[in-house]
């Protein structure tokens, strides 16, 4: 019996041996390949991300025209109500430019006036110039109609009369003549009385001759050259009535341009009065809703401060209301590359560590962020944003560890050094109570250090290194 | 809830006993330190680096670039509206000038424009009522010529034509009887033929008078009235433009008026904008504080603000800051800013002064993290917070630097107090000696500007040795030199212009003179046309046809008797018809002769007619007008001619000004020493890039700093020492100076100033640093220790003994616990003993001046987690 029990326990003692010399067992016990205790179990993929909390109603408060130097800024971090002011812009200059266009506007409008007043003067200038013409052309006319008509009807009249009496005084006179020549050569009257009746008779002529010359002349035609002046003068006088008709068209039409060029300049003008002025409400600025006012940095580190200048189109100051949050992170080309959209993430702020915030990742910039002074470097970081599900504030600006997770898998997990491949086969050491035995496996990618045993023979067990 | 309690309840279990324990046991006391004991035996809350600031700061900025004349010292303790600085005018004085002269300009202009506007509308008033006068007397013209007849002709056509009938009757009768006598052979054939002819001459005659009658009866003469009706439609159109010119003409004057006037509102509105900015060169204190000062710039770097410094819109040159209200501020990482609310106690205590500690109370927190600026790595977030001290020592320099401590800190400390560390309070000697480097400046420098843009065409060499006035740079002034010569050839010619306007004057003047002597004259004419008109009568004429008539009369009286006597003779048969006949024609021949001479006769004595008499008042009235608007016309050239003058006058001031304001710009084009010493050219930015030392061909911008004068002989070191060795130095003590590469070569200097405020930048250092300057004259003998390798711009060490004390009572560092109220120990009891100390340093220990006795034992500090 002691026999036996002596041969049992050196038995023992040496399938103990050939177990801890064939067998996995631990490396540091055993002086052999570490193992790995696998169990059947469910894991998360997870990707931890720092990340930044900012807020999602933020309002740019700054000009949007124009530009002045800030007098006063709302301090920064100060609480601030709707409509509050949170900054002094000086714009002097603006209020110049304001002063000097209402002074010219005021030119303008009173050259506006002078041209109202000035309009119908021009016109009723050249009007009269024009009535003044047609005056010229009558006269032009009624001279021509002279010219033709010498002589009025009375004088007409007592032409052809006096012809009418020199005709009948020279037929007279040769009656008489006649009478006193037969008178004298019969011897009864002197030779001297004839001598007075031809007088009389050639007087009586040259009247008669004189007075048909005068009816004569009423019959004749004005002189060529006579005519020709007075046709010179109407053709003048027509002329000038065109030209002084179309200088008083052109004028009129040349007024109604000048009146609408002013117009144009008037309307101009108050056009950037108008703009100068909104301007110039732009030196008080008012928050358009209740929140914390930030001094956003505008580039590298500068941001403004009083004294400053500050331009159309930038912030000066930010307004953070409480209407929201979310996580902004950036990733780095491998782990962006994983993120999937909607991906769940668990949230631990670095102020709060004690709890827990859920989440999901909202968006992954398609495009790299430059980095202060990493611009030259090989790695792209990817904005990231994650939304964050809390009820209550918090600080923006909180930094926090966001864990994403990127997958689910239920099975064996096995490490990715646990595999050994030969002969394009993946195989898996498996302790088992008799020694080592090699499985040829069936893997699938779980992480970078993880696979998933899709075929093993057991739930739990233990693996070795190869 | 429960941790407000906790709070208000160790606060009063601290502070109260702590408060009142120096008043009531005085130092060396044993303080009863349960109460912190029972408190709590954590660590501290929060223990983060926070900066001593004042929470009120104004800070002033200058209006241009101009320099500081006067300028009151750093740390003057000003009361609002105290002077603070004066800044130069810096050319606006100038410009005030100008614009006091373009407004004499505009205010003559207005003057002008205003008297020319008033007259213009008298002149205008006068030249409707020209033109309306001469309407009215062409209308009268053209009724006239419509109603006009030749009524003499007429009169003695009519009268013609009556006589010519009984003429007709006895020429008739004359020849029937002639042709009766002829038949009958009695009569000659000759006088028949006569009488034939006589009645046919007469019947002509006769006829032609009747449509005579009729004609000149009904028709006025055509051409009269063609012309009278022209000339009224002239008349009527010039009157109509009037009308409308005398509105235009005005408008143009009262545009005229508007457009001086708002040059004039603008260049006053400039004047006083201008008095304006000169009225803000006096700098004064907006509210009470402490006078800090700005900076400046070299024109490469920022400097402390000092006299005679440039000052720049946008850099703040002055600060006042309100000592009376300061706190800590100091920066809380994110994930710690929970940890600080409006509940939180706080504590500061200072690097430079750790024997103290001051309680706080918050003040603000900006309740957003926001991103550390240049903090490395990026993004880190941090918030600021604010609390303020209510009382504090005068020697607790603003910007020291120092630790804030959240929570009840004394009692955190006192637990750190375990007994496991003890020290017996013994003598020893306590000597400190700090060294720093200092910058090498000299005493007094002027920085040289030039007062325009140019470019250095001269420039003195660096070293040079000037005396104050000698040139030391020549700015090119071409263009200057050039205008000043236009400038003076303008003038010259504004000068003959002047003189050949007073000219015009006079010649005008006399012309005017001349013009309204004329129109006098032709007005006087008129008037006596007029009178001539009314009276006009030719007596000899009337005479002459009183006496015709009287003759006509009389021979129609005989011609009647005649009449008579032929009818007689007729009757008795001694006549015959044709006698009678011939007796009434020529009766009637005399009546037609007396009709047409009463005629003439009644018109010569009735005058002129109504339209001749309101015609000739028209022309009078016109010629007063002519002379009304000659008068006027004759002022307004007067006044625009005096406007004129006055204007030329202002104008050759105002070139005179200019040209005066440009020589002064070439006189200042070359710049001279300020003040004897040598030209040292500093670096500085140069306009067209880069940074170097100004030399011939530059260009430099004004009022930038470009070189130096400096006084050589007196040097100064500039140097900062950190906080916690300031408070050992002082003015007047003297310093070691050791020459950078000659190590055995030692100098003497004595402090000449120490910086009243520290400076803290956490980014750069941990502590607060102070400006300490050192001089090289001995306070004694007023002699200058110096050495030729201190050189302007270069350095050296400078060597502080803080504090030699050969047997002091020591105390460790680790030893001293402060209290909001008292300087302490804790006694081997684990109690709190207020102690009075000389001074405590950071690496020394402390100096006990009093609360403890040699071979006293006390607890010393041990680790918080040993």
């Amino acid at each position: 019996m002691n026999r036996v029990l002596v041969f049992a326990v050196l038995a023992l003692q040496a399938a103990i041996l050939l177990a801890g010399c064939l067998g996995g067992g631990n490396a540091s016990a055993t002086g052999k390949a570490p193992d790995y205790h696998f169990v059947t179990e469910t894991r998360q993929h997870r990707l931890d991300l720092r990340a930044t909390l900012k807020s999602s109603d933020i309002s740019e408060v700054g000009l949007k025209l124009g530009r002045g130097k800030i007098d006063w800024m709302a301090e920064e971090g100060s609480t601030v109500a709707s409509g509050d002011v949170v900054v002094r812009v000086n714009m002097e200059p603006t209020r110049k430019r304001i002063r000097d266009r209402e002074v010219n506007l005021a030119g303008e409008l009173d050259r506006m006036y002078n041209l109202q007043q000035a309009g119908p003067a021009e016109i009723v200038a050249l009007q009269k110039v024009l009535k003044e013409k047609r005056l010229d052309l009558q006269r032009a006319e009624n001279d021509d109609w002279w010219l033709k008509h010498p002589k009025k009807d009375d004088e007409i009249w007592k032409i052809e009369t006096d012809l009418q009496i020199a005709s009948i005084s020279f037929a007279h006179a040769r009656k008489i003549f006649d009478l006193k020549k037969n008178v004298t050569e019969r011897g009864f009257d002197s030779p001297f009385s004839l001598r007075i009746a031809e007088i009389e008779l050639r007087s009586r002529e040259i009247e008669h001759d004189y007075t048909s010359r005068l009816k004569k002349q009423l019959l004749e035609p004005p002189l060529p050259e006579e005519t020709a002046k007075i046709e010179y003068q109407k053709q003048v006088a027509s002329g000038e009535i065109w030209l002084a008709g179309n200088e008083l068209l052109a004028a009129s039409i040349s007024t109604q341009i000048k009146s609408n060029n002013l117009e144009v300049i008037l309307e101009r003008i108050r056009s950037r009065l108008r703009e100068d002025e909104n301007t110039l409400q732009e030196s008080v600025l008012k928050t358009p809703r209740a929140g914390i006012v930030i001094h956003p940095i505008l580039w590298g580190h500068y941001r403004f401060v009083p004294g400053s200048d500050a331009w159309q189109g930038v912030s000066i100051v930010q307004v953070i209301g409480n209407g929201g949050y979310f996580l902004e992170s950036l990733a780095d080309e491998a782990d962006a590359n994983m993120l999937v959209e909607k991906a769940s993430a668990t949230i631990v702020f670095d102020g709060m560590p004690e709890r827990s915030f859920t989440g999901e990742v909202t968006s992954i910039s398609k495009a790299p962020r430059r980095i202060r002074g990493k611009q030259d470097s090989a790695v792209r970081f990817f904005p990231v944003t994650i939304n964050v599900n809390a009820s209550e504030s918090l600080m923006v600006g909180s930094k926090a560890t966001v864990s994403v997770i990127l997958s689910e898998k239920h099975g064996v997990f096995v490490p990715r050094d646990a595999l050994k491949t030969s002969n394009g086969k993946d195989e898996i050491l498996l302790k088992t109570a008799f020694g080592v035995s090699a499985h040829q496996a069936e893997v699938e990618d779980f992480n970078h250090d993880w696979l998933i045993w899709k075929n093993a023979p057991v739930a739990e067990g233990t693996l070795l290194y190869p | 809830m429960r941790q407000i309690l906790k709070i208000v309840t160790v606060f009063f279990s601290i502070m109260m006993p702590l408060t009142l324990m120096p008043g009531l046991t005085g130092c060396g006391k044993i303080i009863d330190s349960a109460g912190h004991k029972t408190s709590t035996a954590e660590t501290p809350d929060l223990v983060v680096r926070g900066e001593f600031v004042s929470l009120r700061e104004t800070q002033l900025m200058a209006p241009f670039v101009t320099e500081v004349v006067e300028l009151v010292p750093e740390g003057t303790v000003a009361s609002s509206g105290t002077l603070l600085a004066r800044l130069s005018t810096g050319g606006r004085d100038q410009t005030l000038k100008e614009k006091q002269s373009d407004l004499e300009s505009f205010s003559i202009s207005v003057e002008r424009d205003k008297a020319l506007l008033g007259m213009a509308r008298q002149v205008e008033e006068k030249s409707i009522e020209l033109a309306a006068l001469e309407h009215a007397k062409c209308l009268i013209e053209y009724e006239r010529a419509i109603d006009g007849r030749d009524w003499l002709r007429l009169t003695e056509q009519e009268e013609t034509y009556r006589a010519g009938k009984v003429r007709a009757e006895m020429l008739a009768k004359q020849f029937d009887a002639s042709k009766k006598m002829a038949q009958k052979g009695f009569a000659a054939r000759q006088e028949l033929a006569s009488h034939e002819k006589d009645l046919l001459v007469h019947k002509l005659t006769a006829s032609f008078s009747l449509r005579l009658i009729d004609f000149v009866e009904h028709f006025a003469d055509a051409r009269e009235v063609f012309a009278a009706r022209e000339a009224l439609e002239r008349a009527s159109l010039a009157s109509e433009l009037a009308s409308f010119t005398a509105p235009k003409n005005l408008a143009d004057y009262q545009f005229s008026l508007n457009e001086s006037q708002r040059r004039y509102e603008q260049s006053l509105l400039q004047a006083n904008e201008i008095e304006n900015e000169l009225a803000s060169l006096t700098i004064r204190a907006p509210a009470d504080g402490l006078l800090l000062y700005g900076d400046t710039y070299d024109g490469s770097q920022l400097l402390k603000m000092r006299r005679g410094a440039q000052v720049y819109p946008g850099l703040t040159f002055l600060k006042i800051v309100d000592s009376e209200f300061c706190g800590v501020q100091f920066p809380l990482d994110q994930r710690d800013a929970l940890l600080i609310s409006s509940t939180t106690q706080l504590f500061y205590r200072p690097d430079a002064l750790p024997e103290l500690l001051f309680p706080c109370r918050f003040e603000t927190k900006v309740p957003v993290a926001l991103e550390i600026p240049q903090s490395k790595p990026d993004g880190r977030t941090q918030v600021v917070v604010k609390a303020t001290i209510a009382s504090y020592p005068a020697n607790l320099m603003i910007g020291y630097s120092g630790t804030v401590f959240s929570g009840d800190y004394v009692a955190d400390m006192l637990s750190r107090f375990r007994g496991k560390r003890k020290a017996v309070i013994g003598r020893r000697s306590l000597r400190r000696v700090v060294s720093t480097s200092g910058d090498v400046k000299p005493a007094s420098a002027s920085f040289i500007v030039g007062n325009l843009d140019g470019k250095l065409s001269e420039i003195a060499e660096e070293g040079q040795g000037v005396k104050a006035g000698d040139r030391i740079a020549l700015l090119d002034c071409e263009e200057l030199i050039q205008s000043a010569k236009d400038q003076e050839i303008e003038l010259k010619k504004k000068n003959e212009e002047y003189q050949l306007q007073l000219q015009k004057n006079d010649i005008d003047s006399e012309k005017i003179r001349k013009s309204v002597e004329v129109k006098r004259g032709a007005y006087e004419v008129a008037k006596l046309k007029h009178a001539a008109l009314l009276k006009r009568r030719s007596e000899d004429k009337i005479i002459d046809l009183q006496r015709s008539l009287e003759v006509l009369v009389a021979r129609i009286a005989l011609a009647e008797e005649k009449i008579t006597h032929i009818a007689e003779l007729r009757h008795k048969g001694l006549s015959s018809e044709l006698e009678a006949l011939q007796s009434q024609t020529e009766l009637a021949d005399l009546k037609k002769e007396h009709k047409i001479t009463a005629y003439k006769l009644k018109t010569e004595e009735s005058g002129p007619t109504k339209r001749s008499k309101k015609l000739s008042e028209l022309e009078v009235r016109r010629a007063a007008l002519d002379l009304e608007k000659a008068e006027l016309q004759g002022s307004l050239d007067n006044l625009r001619n005096l406007m004129a003058t006055r204007l030329l006058d202002a104008q050759i001031k105002r070139l005179e000004m200019n040209l005066a304001s440009t020589r002064e710009d070439i006189d200042s084009a070359a710049i001279k020493a300020p003040a004897d010493g040598v030209v040292i050219l500093n670096e500085f930015n140069k306009p067209g890039g880069g940074m170097g030392k100004a030399k011939v061909g530059d260009n430099i911008y004004s009022r930038i700093p470009f070189m130096q004068v400096a006084d050589v002989g007196n040097l100064q070191i500039h140097c900062i020492v950190s906080e916690m060795d300031a408070r050992f130095i002082k003015r007047g003590d003297e310093v070691k100076l050791l020459l950078k590469g000659n190590s055995s070569k030692k100098l003497r200097g004595w402090v000449d100033s120490v910086g009243i405020v520290a400076t803290t930048e956490f980014r750069k250092r941990q502590d607060a640093v102070v400006a300490v300057i050192i001089n090289l004259v001995s306070p004694v003998t007023g002699q200058i220790e110096s050495d030729p390798a201190l050189r302007p711009g270069s350095s050296c060490e400078v060597e502080f003994l803080l504090y030699d004390l050969s047997d002091a009572l020591f105390l460790p560092f680790d030893g001293l616990l402060p209290t909001a109220t008292a300087s302490c120990v804790v006694t081997d009891t684990g109690k709190l003993q207020a102690v009075d100390l000389h001074f405590v340093d950071g690496l020394n220990g402390a100096a006990i001046a009093g609360g403890l006795s040699e071979g006293d034992e006390i607890l010393l500090m041990e680790a918080a987690n040993d």
